[in-house]
């Protein structure tokens, strides 16, 4: 947000002053056409919301609603959506190892870790307790807010914590010579995630197995009640979404910190403002 | 009803104003603390529209998730951006 400085950057200064306005107008001219918040004449209300509303629970054993159009309606989109994140993940990972040398064998990330008595204590407590709610998270998403997801990223975020903290993986003795390890490795991550996205194609292909449709968990072999069979399957989707996300936080951050280090080059250097 | 309204006014006009600043700060970290602020204030106002398991989301990934990914790479850059 600096001043102008040259011709094409106050070119791109009066493009931006002018595109700003006219979005913002546009964006509140659209909003003013939709339905008002919570309108139970919308169509969003009227056509497919009052189905959910009213059978999602006989029909998929799950007292929270978005769990069951997430992992169980609509578990194909979820399928998609947890392939996007995998592939988020190979993605960081073969750019920045490309940029940083060899992904393999685990890097010493964090070449600095933070010692303070305070953020050690912080840390010892508080890493246990992340770690236990995200699978609280993930058990309970039938009933509660949450479920894979956000479970998978809790739990890829406890042991990143531990990292920042106390320092990688696979370097035992920088700081607390009596944790050696915290966590996956990067190759461990990447095979956490590789098992979450497998594991959930492989439900789906269960499913098909015993003929049903793909994902559609009904016929899986695990009761008599049709709800309770998809209650479990459900869980299962919900597991597999959570380690693919787990895996993929913990491969995210070792790239990261693994890329630019051995890359040798300040990612800082090249920032400037373009010409 | 008009409480409603005056807190979700509140909150997006701090979205606002973090957001503009996460972008006017030099400081890489400041920015990322300053992302998180505004991921934090997303969540709290998809949780006062009823989206809880959004709010969830948007505080696991945008509020801790993100903020330590900037701020782990902030620390591999030259932290300031001039």
């Amino acid at each position: 947000m600096g001043a102008p400085r040259h011709g094409g950057t106050r070119m791109r200064w009066l493009l931006g002053a002018a595109a700003f306005p006219a979005l913002f107008l546009g964006l509140v001219l659209g909003m003013a056409e939709l339905p008002e918040f919570g309108d139970p004449g919308s169509p969003a209300s009227t056509h497919v919301s009052p189905r959910f509303i009213e059978d999602a629970a006989a029909e998929t054993g799950a007292a929270n609603m978005v769990t069951a159009v997430l992992a169980d309606y609509r578990g194909y989109d979820t399928l998609g959506e947890t392939a996007v994140i995998f592939a988020a993940g190979l993605g960081c990972l073969v750019i920045l190892a490309a940029a940083g040398g060899r992904p393999n064998p685990p890097a010493p990330g964090m070449s600095h870790p933070f010692g303070s008595v305070i953020l050690d204590t912080a840390t010892r407590i508080l890493v246990p307790v992340v770690l236990l709610f995200a699978v609280y998270v993930l058990i309970h998403g039938h009933i509660s807010p949450g479920g894979g997801f956000q479970g998978g990223v809790l739990f890829g975020s406890g042991l990143i914590m531990m990292r920042l903290v106390w320092g990688p993986a696979h370097e035992g003795g920088t700081h607390r010579p009596d944790v050696t390890a915290f966590g996956p490795s990067l190759r461990g991550s990447l095979i956490l995630a590789c098992a979450g996205i497998l594991g959930y194609a492989g439900i789906g292909l269960a499913a098909m197995a015993f003929g049903g449709e793909f994902l559609n968990y009904g016929t899986l072999p695990l009761g008599s009640d049709p709800a309770h069979v998809r209650e479990l399957a459900t869980l299962g989707i919900e597991a597999a979404v959570f380690l693919t996300v787990a895996g993929t936080v913990g491969v995210l951050f070792d790239t990261i910190s693994i890329g630019m280090r051995e890359s040798g080059v300040p990612l800082g250097s090249d920032r400037g403002p373009r010409e | 009803m008009a409480e409603g309204h005056l807190i979700s006014i509140g909150l997006l006009a701090a979205m606002v104003v973090s957001a503009a600043c996460a972008l006017a700060v030099k400081d890489l970290l400041t920015a990322a603390a300053l992302f998180g602020a505004f991921s934090f204030l997303t969540a709290t106002w998809f949780a006062l529209l009823g989206a809880v398991d959004v709010a969830f989301t948007e505080a696991c990934v945008g509020g801790a998730l993100t903020t330590i990914l900037f701020v782990s790479t902030a620390f591999r850059t030259s932290r300031r951006f001039d």
